[in-house]
């Protein structure tokens, strides 16, 4: 049977399509990808029946000394512009302000006294838990509503509105905002971090099997001789970042599935705007530190003597990638701090800390500019020296190739 | 002149200071049964894996499907069972054979639809579906040899290709191996069982300590070392001979090895002149390869 002359790259996608399928379609995968959906729909339910089964309706009463409130009305929306789900009753006096309190006609009521507008603090009466913040909210926004004169101004239609804190970079590139998305944004910057970690993590563990497997099956002499060894990692490599990536899209599809309907009991959510600049910079680091990770593996896969080892080795290793984790508190109380500019330039720790200080404050463009070059060297470096070495480890099954071995292969000969 | 498809000229690999390979040389020919001889760790399987480029030689030459580099297109002329024998043992026994044969340029479709008739010569058709590791073991050599053949390749190196088999499965390769070559096909074959090299094999090299020590025509190699050897068959007992070495019964008659300076005529004129034995039958006696092979390696030792 005549073989017609293949394209060069046939080889490598068709390696890379046995790799993910051989991982996709396995049980391991599904549930392994499965599990963080499901502990996200999880928790939103648990959110949304907390929400929403547990909060007190009952009206407000209030007890108005001062007349602020006289012949005040109902407003249609509150504070954050949903429908009022509260109703406001009030009341000539504290004793039938308490017995409808005790009678469970009310949940808690306000007593204004004779000075409010010189003194504005209000006494708070309830029975055995206080109203919900969003109740009291609620309340806020009957009190404002009523204490505007009719035809108000812009500015007094603006103090209705509360306080809002806007914080802005120097640079105008940050901002947080206490009516928007505020700190949701570093929410969201430190679960990327933690997601990036957890592909990287996983990913790591795929790219040890990837020559642990060969050698432990007894394949590699038979690929060899059908394959380059760039062929067979670099294609085994490419189907095993698609698999990192079908998991992104599922748990990516599932996040902002359940996102958008978190939003609906917590509207501040809707307002995250996508980070775009910070999206940017993980496209620019992804390739090279999942480059970095996988010639790591290789390398450790090439020279082990059982899968088992390999990933034991891999385990010790995988502490270079997951450093900033354990200094996300110093991360928070100094973003800028030496330690922090350190994992932003060092190539194993760049990305997932520069995602980490993105939340936090404005990292300058020369760190995320060295940070990616050193990474992008790096990765260069490494999966170069782990060719040499899977060359010297990829025959020798059963075997430890021993550390001068492996350095031995990178010397010139 | 037929060209050779593998030239191999004064070959050397070194493996740091061990000297793996110090001086091979051969030819092989189109449509041949090539046999590559020798003891455990002579150098045969580095031979093949620098013929393979999976190892690069450090001297001489190495000329595979005419010359040059080794390329995609030529190793996908090539079917090679190594002796470290290995499949996908987690993975299913027919998806593993279609996507080993895929990357020796075989489209997906043709390579199932001949798989369906190896694996039927086989006796694994009923198999396929399971996982590799489920197969016994010599299902599993089966399944490998399958894998050397299914793309069709011109130039077939195998490696120990009886390693595991019972005696039916055994004749069962030996026949497979005599058809590749009556289609044209080109094998290499490294084993230690002479017996088979014997029967399937027309030229052969012998390697011992990383040297090719003999090389050539089976049966030109056979009547080389013969000449000190006779069988006599006949009627009455062998009397004790002058000039005989050594003398064993055997198949019915008497094996005699010969000192250095007799010949088989003196023996055959002294027998025929004694009224107490009638010789029925006297020949020279070719050594077996298998003997041949021990005294070229005592030799060499």
């Amino acid at each position: 049977m005549p073989t017609r002359p293949q394209p060069i790259m046939k080889k490598f996608w068709l390696v890379a399509r046995q790799e993910y399928r051989n991982r996709v379609f396995r049980r391991s995968f599904f549930l392994g990808t499965l599990v963080v959906p499901l502990l996200i729909f999880i928790l939103l339910a648990a959110f949304i029946i907390v929400a929403v089964s547990t909060l007190d309706t009952r009206p407000i009463g209030y007890v108005d000394h001062s007349g602020v409130l006289d012949g005040a009305v109902m407003p249609e929306r509150a504070l954050n512009g949903e429908p009022m789900i509260i109703k406001v009753r009030p009341f000539p006096d504290e004793e039938s302000a308490d017995a409808a309190l005790r009678s469970e006609e009310i949940q808690a009521y306000y007593v204004f006294p004779e000075d409010y507008l010189e003194n504005p603090y209000l006494d708070l009466y309830y029975l055995q838990e206080p109203p919900d913040a969003l109740i009291k909210q609620e309340f806020v926004a009957y009190l404002r509503y009523n204490l505007l004169p009719e035809n108000p101004t812009p500015e007094q239609e603006r103090l209705a509105k509360g306080v809002r804190l806007i914080v802005r970079s120097a640079d105008g590139s940050k901002e947080f905002d206490t009516q928007g998305a505020g700190f949701m944004f570093i929410i969201l910057s430190f679960g990327l971090m933690m997601a990036f970690l957890f592909i990287i993590l996983n990913g790591s563990s795929y790219f040890v099997e990837v020559v642990a497997d060969e050698r432990a099956n007894r394949t590699m002499e038979l690929m060899i001789t059908s394959v380059s060894p760039g062929q067979l990692i670099g294609g085994k490599s490419a189907g095993l970042l698609a698999v990192g990536l079908t998991q992104i899209v599922i748990w990516l599809g599932s996040l902002v599935t359940a996102w958008g309907i978190a939003g609906v009991y917590l509207p501040a959510l809707w307002s995250v705007n996508i980070p775009w600049g910070m999206l940017l910079v993980i496209a620019l680091f992804f390739v090279p530190t999942y480059a970095i990770v996988a010639g790591i593996m290789v390398a450790i896969g090439s020279v082990a003597n059982t899968p088992q080892e390999a990933q034991q080795i891999a385990g010790v290793l995988n502490i270079f990638f997951t450093l900033p984790v354990f200094f996300a508190s110093l991360a928070f109380a100094n973003p800028d701090s030496p330690l922090m500019v350190a994992l932003t330039l060092w190539p194993t720790t760049a990305m997932i800390t520069i995602i980490m200080r993105w939340g936090l404050t404005v990292v300058p463009w020369w760190q995320i500019a060295l940070g990616w070059l050193s990474s992008l060297g790096t990765a260069i470096f490494v999966v170069w020296a782990a060719s040499r070495i899977f060359r010297v480890g990829m025959l020798r099954y059963g075997q430890r190739v021993s550390l001068r071995a492996a350095f031995g292969a990178l010397l010139p000969k | 002149m037929t060209q050779p498809i593998i030239s191999v000229q004064n070959l050397r690999k070194n493996f740091g200071k061990v000297e793996a390979v110090r001086d091979v040389s051969f030819e092989v020919y189109p449509g041949e049964i090539f046999g590559m001889l020798g003891p455990n760790g002579a150098g045969k399987t580095t031979t093949i894996r620098i013929l393979l480029d999976i190892f690069k030689a450090d001297g001489g030459t190495v000329s595979v499907l005419g010359g040059g580099e080794l390329t995609e297109e030529k190793k996908n002329r090539i079917g090679y069972l190594p002796e470290e024998r290995g499949l996908y043992k987690d993975q299913k026994l027919e998806p593993v054979l279609v996507y080993l044969a895929t990357l020796k340029g075989v489209d997906e479709k043709t390579a199932r639809r001949n798989l369906e008739t190896w694996l039927k010569r086989f006796d694994l058709y009923d198999h396929r579906k399971k996982k590799i590791q489920e197969l016994s073991r010599g299902m599993q050599q089966k399944a490998q040899f399958i894998v050397t053949l299914l793309h069709e390749p011109d130039l077939i190196i195998v490696d120990e290709p009886f390693s595991g088999l019972d005696p039916v499965n055994t004749r069962l390769v030996k026949q497979v191996i005599q058809e590749q070559r009556d289609a044209g096909r080109t094998i290499i074959m490294s084993t230690h069982q002479m017996h088979q090299v014997e029967a399937l094999c027309s030229r052969i090299v012998l390697i011992n300590e990383g040297r090719s020590v003999l090389y050539g025509d089976v049966a030109v190699i056979k009547r080389e070392f013969a000449g000190h050897e006779v069988l006599v068959y006949g009627e009455g007992d062998l009397p004790a001979l002058p000039g005989v070495q050594e003398l064993r019964p055997e198949n019915g008659g008497w094996h005699l090895t010969l000192e250095a300076d007799t010949r088989p005529q003196e023996i055959l004129r002294s027998l025929a002149a004694r009224d107490d034995f009638t010789v029925t039958r006297f020949e020279i006696a070719e050594p077996s390869l298998d003997d041949i092979f021990i005294a070229v390696v005592k030799e060499g030792a």
